[in-house]
């Protein structure tokens, strides 16, 4: 059941359902990739997430016109392409130097540092989309055991590359930025490159399995 | 042609009518904060609407020209002096070269614009020259200018449009911001809403491009949801757990988790950009058609 409601009044909210599933990201990836392509002059800017579309239209567009618009763009967009799936490994050193929070994991799921790795480790993230911030990804499919709520308040600063977990969501935080989230473990990787802001490593609809790695071999990748 | 930055004011960043189509890579729109002002100094020197200005938060800063230029400030009046003689607002001024503009402090609201006919030149991070503060990205390595930088400013060419009607104490006036409902709407009772519209909101310290934290009386949804992440719309009055409503502004998240009562409308977004701490303002509900329609009338003062 797709919805278009009023956000504001140049911005429209498209929400596929009312849950988060893969299936319905599929719908909201299709919905955003086909808008990018065929940009057109009344929408202006998109932001995805679970269940639904942000979509700003230009100052001139009434909100009747855009409806219209994303209408014919959702006929388009479903019927169109299969979503190409991607699987991605990142490379993460879990320790408590490098993860600060996992004192607070472990006291909270009482699992000890290598089975915390074990279950992160064990499992496969579907990328929803990007948000929050630049580069920022919101997974899912995170060990039920492993689930952990968000801090009580949030960090003023957390470091590029940290992973980190939240309640049914784990994270990548591209660059530095203030953060809510368990931190968990560092990934080596350049998550986000200022240079090449489209081609992000990691992407929505992609498929990410996280891999341990030594603090040396941490070292060692991120020369 | 370059301008030097003597003296950077508080927090003075390259700004132009912002991105498009980059929410999906986690960064919003941007662009100018008062972008009604923004404009009316742009098209006033002879520009197209959309060309990079500098944006000054408060205190202003100095900057010497190497050449001759045709200038622009606009938005609040900022004190603004060249070989201490005054300068007034939102007219095209022609400067000689050599000259040293100094703009001092805040007379009236948060920012003030200095156009330059041609524009400032400028590296582009997702289409847009906008300075994007939080993630360092756009405008000068995506910081605040500092004393030294040299701004390039571009090959003028004549806007061939006309400025038909604008007011330029426009986006000054911010005792009223007009609102609709948002997304969220029905999460609130009665007595929250009675609470939003009838009480007086005071801007707290905590203001800036990304959002304004208000004070004043909370606004505590009665039911404890758990919202899904979602977009954030420019202009969205969110209400956080403490229930002090939070205006995401145009560097805000592209996506975010509270709960939103209502939207600032359209032409009132450029009054938020004047908004600085200690400023008290009431918000006023008005009809999404209403607001639709000034928006759409607003764009048309300058074709």
């Amino acid at each position: 059941m797709i919805n278009i409601l009023p956000a504001s009044d140049n911005t429209l909210l498209i929400r596929f359902g009312n849950k988060v599933s893969k299936k319905i990201s599929h719908q909201v990836l299709k919905l955003t990739n086909y808008i990018i392509k065929n940009s057109v002059k009344e929408i202006t800017n998109v932001s995805p997430a679970y269940n639904s579309l942000m979509v700003r239209l230009s100052e001139k567009t009434s909100l009747s016109n855009g409806e219209k618009i994303i209408k014919n763009f959702i006929k388009k967009s479903q019927t169109d392409l299969n979503y190409f799936e991607k699987s991605i490994e990142i490379p993460v050193c879990y320790n408590h130097e490098l993860g600060p929070d996992l004192c607070r994991v472990i006291d909270y799921t009482s699992f000890n540092l290598p089975e915390i790795i074990r279950r992160h480790t064990n499992k496969q993230y579907f990328v929803h989309f990007i948000g929050f911030s630049v580069g920022f990804p919101y997974m899912s499919g995170i060990d039920k055991d492993l689930e952990t709520p968000r801090l009580k308040s949030p960090r003023m600063k957390v470091l590029p590359g940290s992973v980190a977990i939240a309640g049914k969501q784990t994270g990548i935080y591209p660059i530095s930025s203030p953060g809510g989230w368990n931190i968990i473990g560092r990934t080596p990787l350049k998550i986000f490159d200022k240079t090449q802001p489209i081609s992000n490593i990691v992407q929505p609809g992609n498929i990410i399995k996280f891999r341990s790695i030594s603090f040396k071999e941490y070292e060692n990748l991120m020369d | 042609m370059d301008i030097k930055v003597i003296n950077p004011g508080l927090q003075t960043t390259v700004q132009d009518s912002g991105r498009k189509l980059s929410g999906h890579l986690g960064v919003s729109s941007c662009g100018a904060a008062d972008n009604y002002s923004f404009k009316l100094a742009n098209l006033i020197v002879g520009n197209t609407p959309t060309k990079a200005a500098l944006e000054m938060t408060i205190v202003g800063g100095v900057y010497q020209f190497d050449e001759d230029a045709d200038i622009c400030l606009s938005g609040s009046d900022f004190s603004a002096k060249i070989n201490n003689k005054a300068l007034s607002f939102n007219k095209k001024i022609h400067i000689k070269k050599k000259s040293v503009l100094e703009i001092g402090k805040t007379k009236d609201g948060a920012r003030c614009y200095l156009a330059i006919r041609g524009g400032i030149d400028m590296k582009h991070f997702l289409g847009s020259a906008s300075t994007h503060l939080t993630t360092k990205t756009g405008g000068l390595d995506g910081r605040s200018l500092k004393k030294g930088d040299l701004l390039k400013i571009g090959k003028s060419k004549l806007n061939p449009n006309n400025i038909i009607s604008l007011d330029s104490k426009y986006s000054t006036k911010r005792s009223v911001l007009r609102i609709t409902e948002g997304l969220q709407k029905d999460w609130f009772s009665d007595l929250n809403w009675n609470t939003l519209l009838n009480s007086l909101f005071k801007v707290s310290k905590k203001y800036s491009r990304m959002g304004i934290k208000l004070e004043g009386p909370s606004i505590a949804p009665a039911n404890k949801k758990e919202m899904i992440t979602e977009g954030i719309a420019l202009g969205a009055v969110q209400i956080p757990r403490n229930g002090k409503p939070i205006i995401s502004f145009v560097d805000h998240q592209t996506t975010g988790g509270y709960p939103v009562i209502a939207n600032v409308i359209s032409v009132d977004i450029c009054k938020v950009g004047q908004l600085k701490e200690g400023d008290s303002f009431q918000f006023d509900l008005v009809d999404l058609d209403a607001a639709e329609k000034m928006r759409i009338k607003q764009s048309k003062s300058y074709e």
